[in-house]
């Protein structure tokens, strides 16, 4: 009798064990995983100095760089990427006003976006800045993963004073908002 | 994407967080297999058999900061929101455990009738995996870096170890003297699978640039160790990868090439008939990896403000479009190299340390012959037990007061206690029961635990059958 007792209670405890174990619990909900994390980036930069290039290089010229970026169109960013926002922020000690240009090119680079900015002169002091930014909403952000190569180029006009402190700057930052399943 | 997740969370639910404590079957010398925790146990029969595969089996589940319900109840909390909670709920000290362990065969014997020496020996599979939560790098993959600008998210968080191994094992236990025994078991290990990252160090961090916005700045020093990995994911994809690859880790586990050596110590010791002081040192040994080893590493430093333009193609008047993306590739490469090691490489099995001190009481009175009543013999033991295993960030302690008591001549059952770093309420019961020679033993930690396994922290069942064949006390 003793025995049968304690085989009771055994059996009892496997079979509630058994059942509700696991009571009220969805496994299924993996698949409804998502993260949405944002990353931001330094993207390219440049100094200009003027003074130095003033003694390579005839002015009056424009002059430009064009540089391979596969951060847009690696596999990780086409599969995830949901926006993105590109700033671009270029400064100027130089006393005359400067034309300045960024190209986003694919692989053939043809030019898929451009951004124009211009600055005014500066006294030599005074820092001249002129900012602009790219967003890339749903719609339009599987362009941005074309891009391959960006372009900067810069009208240097001719300089009669020199400034031994003259420069152009240039300073980019990207704002990727992922959405990973 | 959801292969990983549902990985990751295999791993921190299908886990018994109280690892490789056992304090149930400490010293429950009823159950011939505490000499596995002491190879002193006062294990008090003429000889024993452990039936084949079915000796000793445990299997645990639950996990440390969470629960199973916390992540997968049925309710209107978005499943994201759910792990969002976890990410920032769990600390880098929270750590998860898995032991199993399978017996194939264990057998015992006294060398005659005195007893002075108790002879054991047999094999068992165990796997043992830890995994301290890696919170940083959690969170940089959850959030991003945006708003965490100067934040270190440090890559010694990146901790843990898993391995599968047979062990092949024989034990034996002197009895200096009536109060005191001592015991030692020497350990063969095959290692089946290994993966191993501890001691990792190094950050990412961005920060407010000079030349540009944002400077990144990588510092590391990582290494993961793998054996065993690799001929499992070249298996080819054919709807039999898991019997291809049980097969695959079956043929490791005698002498498969990874081989390593361990000793158990103890002692049982009465400084009075009534009290008894127990102690063992479980595991003190090294497993080296030389078969089917790659290594991946990531060592070095690297800092990062974006591609600088430098106008080259006016400079040098070349023309050429510059690959700048390239050069800084090779860069990093070179400063931060990511390399595929095949090396071979030594893991320090983590040592357990038991100790005990119960006091024995009470007598069965024979109420119908009361002149036989045997007053040597107590039925119940009172006492209080110490684990504690040895990790990477430091040995985790635990503390178990317990009672057992003999329910009948055959039946002995013993009730513990414990409280550690991750449960504070935590019970556990075993039985152990003979008829005849036919002894059969269950023992479970955290009991109502086991009625729902969704909402507890952890749950383990054991069980196991031998054949005993006693010690009647006379010269044989």
């Amino acid at each position: 009798m003793r025995f049968q007792g304690i085989y009771r209670v055994l059996l009892l405890w496997v079979c509630g064990f058994l059942v509700s174990c696991l009571n009220d619990v969805d496994f299924d909900q993996v698949n409804d995983f998502e993260m949405e994390p944002v990353v931001e980036n330094s993207l390219v930069y440049l100094e200009y100095p003027v003074p130095v290039v003033m003694d390579s290089i005839p002015l009056g010229l424009m002059i430009s760089d064009t540089t391979g970026i596969e951060l847009f169109s690696n596999s990780f960013t086409v599969d995830n990427l949901k926006k993105a926002v590109l700033y671009f922020e270029t400064l100027s000690t130089v006393g005359q006003p400067l034309s300045l240009e960024i190209q986003l090119m694919d692989d053939n680079f043809v030019v898929l976006q451009e951004v124009a900015m211009s600055l005014p002169p500066s006294d030599g002091q005074t820092e001249q800045v002129s900012a602009e930014e790219l967003i890339y909403t749903e719609e339009n952000v599987e362009q941005l993963t074309y891009v391959t190569h960006v372009a900067f180029s810069v009208d240097i006009p001719y300089i009669s004073n020199r400034n031994e402190n003259a420069y152009v700057k240039l300073k980019s930052k990207g704002t990727f908002y992922l959405h990973i399943e | 994407m959801k292969k990983w997740i549902v990985f990751i969370c295999w791993v921190f639910l299908s886990v018994f967080v109280h690892g490789q404590n056992n304090p149930v079957l400490y010293d429950f010398t009823g159950i011939p297999q505490s000499l596995l925790l002491n190879p002193a146990a006062e294990v008090d029969n003429r000889w024993y058999a452990g039936i084949p595969l079915l000796s000793g089996i445990r299997a645990g589940a639950g996990s440390n900061g969470f629960s199973v319900y916390d992540l997968f109840a049925d309710n209107e909390v978005s499943f994201s929101d759910k792990v969002r909670d976890l990410v920032f709920r769990l600390s880098s000290r929270d750590v998860v455990m898995v032991n199993q362990q399978l017996e194939l065969f264990n057998i015992g014997f006294k060398n005659n009738w005195k007893g002075k020496y108790y002879y054991s020996f047999g094999m068992y599979q165990e796997t043992d995996a830890l995994m301290y939560w890696p919170r940083d790098l959690a969170v940089l993959a959850y959030e991003g870096n945006r708003d965490y600008l100067g934040k270190r998210f440090d890559f010694g968080h990146l901790s843990g170890s898993a391995e599968m191994l047979t062990v092949l094992h024989f034990g034996v236990r002197k009895k200096i003297n009536d109060r005191l025994f001592v015991g030692a078991r020497a350990k063969l290990y095959s290692g089946m699978i290994n993966f191993s990252s501890t001691g990792n160090s190094g950050y990412f961090v961005t920060e407010t640039g000079v030349e540009n916005f944002y400077r990144h700045r990588v510092v590391s020093d990582v290494v993961i160790h793998t054996s065993g990995y690799t001929s499992l994911r070249d298996i080819e994809n054919d709807g039999n990868q898991v019997k291809n690859g049980w097969k695959e880790l079956r043929s490791r586990a005698f002498f498969g090439g990874n081989m390593g050596v361990g000793l158990d110590l103890g002692f049982t010791y009465h400084p009075h008939k009534q009290w008894t002081v127990t102690g063992s040192l479980q595991d003190l040994g090294f497993i080296k990896y030389k078969e089917n080893v790659e290594s991946y590493s990531l060592k070095g430093a690297y800092e990062l403000e974006g591609i600088e333009l430098v106008l080259p193609s006016i400079l040098d008047d070349s023309g050429a479009v510059r690959d700048s993306w390239e050069e800084l590739r090779e860069e990093i490469e070179a400063q931060l190299p990511y390399k595929r090691l095949h090396d071979g490489y030594t893991v320090i099995r983590p040592w357990k340390l038991n100790a005990s001190v119960q006091h024995a009481f009470g007598i069965r009175r024979n109420k119908k012959r009361y002149y036989l009543t045997d007053y040597e013999h107590h039925i119940n033991t009172m006492g209080a037990q110490f684990f504690m295993v040895n990790r990477p960030h430091g040995p985790l302690p635990a503390i178990t007061g317990f009672f057992s008591r003999e329910l009948s001549p055959s039946i002995t059952a013993k009730i513990t206690y414990t409280a550690d770093k991750f449960s504070k309420t935590n019970i556990g019961a075993g039985l152990s029961a003979y008829i005849k020679n036919i002894h059969f033993y269950v023992i479970a930690d955290n009991i109502p635990g086991l009625f729902n396994l969704a909402k507890t922290h952890y749950a383990a069942l054991q069980l196991g059958f031998n054949y005993v064949f006693p010690h009647f006390g006379d010269p044989y």
